[in-house]
């Protein structure tokens, strides 16, 4: 049996080759072609992740940090040596809490720490269930991925966010899942900014933005306004609704990814 | 929105998810620029709709799930062929083989999931761009899931959380 992994791992195949038909002449350096791939993985991973972390069981020990009101005693007050990735949770929601500002409040009830790219995300023969880690890159460290309930002018809902490595060669921008008007633009700095609205079912709203940065640097988020941040079918796991629209709109989560305070 | 400047934005996203469905890159860029030829005979009616993209995409459903005529006398020219990996790449090899599952689908049916897990849309949704009822979907899903081993209760990410 397969998972919807390897099904959106099918669908990203196809996208990518629609992309390369619809730009037929250019020849991918062989790196790239290899590595787009691993790219997809990760990206899938994450999304299956941030699609998943609701449906973890709440649990008190990840309630420790993230009950946020503008002020964090979470946030470490100074970082004097910076990683272009926030490698914890921790990390992750202290930036996050710089970028907000005064914008909105947020509670991060999931913390997940992301283990590093591999060559492979496939389960490994014979692991069964696998549960055996896929072999990791050494040189990577582990990224990470938040998500809870955000509120900003009154209006409560869901978020997920998450930073993680990418390659720079592989010149692919984020899948954004279940979303019709996906946009993608190129900033002036290089970065692709891809971002779309799902509408799983009527009244069910999920803003989303992705920015690949030229170092493949990738900053996910979605904001919704039900219970899952991606957006869900109204009587499925995770489509209880929260509030009529996301508490941020999408204009609102592109200055949030593109910000410069990450 | 001016015609021009909707087939500069959404052409590649049309492209992907004409590819997605058709499983032929070479079969979605007919169905897209069919799709595109009459939208453009059209646009100033879809350019005042709410949701024009959302209207163009079901033109190319309906498209696509009238093709059969059009399939008899068009010689595939260069179908998607699921690369076979011989460096024991087992994530490529499965996602080549669901490829080649999706591919084998019956039409409605690999529509129906598309619309489900790549688009997203509710079963009511699928029922009204597929032009048949929800319980008809829901058989399809369930049906086209079974031809594709697909497990929606495998496959948990790898991931470790902190405390």
């Amino acid at each position: 049996m397969s998972d919807l992994r390897t099904l959106h791992d099918a669908f990203a195949e196809l996208e990518r080759r629609a992309d390369a038909a619809g730009t037929a002449p250019a020849v991918r350096p062989r790196r790239a072609a290899r590595l787009v791939p691993i790219a997809a993985t990760v990206v899938a991973v994450a999304g299956l992740v941030a699609g998943a972390v609701w449906l973890v069981p709440v649990d008190s020990g990840t309630h420790t940090a993230g009950s946020l009101t503008g002020s964090s005693s979470t946030a470490p007050s100074t970082t004097p040596t910076r990683s272009p990735l926030p490698t914890s949770p921790d990390e992750l929601i202290a930036r996050f809490t710089v970028v907000l500002g005064d914008t909105a409040t947020f509670e991060a009830t999931q913390r997940i720490t992301l283990p590093p790219p591999s060559s492979t995300n496939a389960p490994q023969p014979g692991a069964g269930s696998g549960v055996t880690p896929p072999p990791a890159d050494t040189n990577a460290s582990t990224s990470a991925l938040v998500a809870g309930t955000l509120t900003s002018a009154g209006v409560t809902g869901s978020f997920s966010l998450t930073i993680y490595p990418g390659d720079p060669d592989a010149g692919e921008s984020c899948a954004l899942l279940r979303t019709e008007d996906r946009d993608v633009t190129t900033l002036p700095d290089g970065s692709r900014l891809a971002t779309g609205t799902a509408r799983p079912d009527p009244g069910a709203v999920s803003h989303q933005a992705c920015l690949t940065r030229p170092d493949g640097t990738t900053i996910l988020m979605h904001v919704g306004n039900q219970e899952d941040p991606q957006g869900a079918a109204i009587n499925s796991p995770g489509g209880a609704i929260y509030a009529p629209q996301p508490p941020l709109a999408l204009d609102q989560l592109k200055v949030i990814v593109t910000s410069d305070k990450w | 929105m001016e015609f021009t400047e909707y087939v500069a934005r959404q052409r590649p996203a049309l492209m992907r998810f004409a590819t997605v469905l058709t499983c032929r890159t070479w079969l979605a860029e007919d169905l897209v620029s069919d799709v595109l030829g009459r939208a453009f005979e059209r646009w100033d009616r879809i350019s005042v709709m709410a949701e024009p993209h959302a209207y163009v995409r079901r033109m190319v459903v309906n498209e696509y799930l009238s093709w059969r005529r059009r399939l008899t006398r068009t010689s595939p020219r260069a179908e998607v062929e699921p690369r076979v990996i011989s460096d024991g790449a087992d994530e490529r090899a499965e996602r080549d083989a669901m490829i080649r599952r999706l591919a084998a689908l019956p039409r409605k049916q690999r529509a129906a999931v598309v619309l489900r897990y790549y688009a997203g849309l509710s079963d009511r949704e699928i029922a009204t761009q597929l032009g048949c009822r929800e319980p008809t979907v829901r058989s399809q899903i369930h049906r086209a899931l079974t031809v594709l081993r697909l497990d929606l209760t495998a496959g948990a990410p790898d991931f470790q959380e902190t405390s």
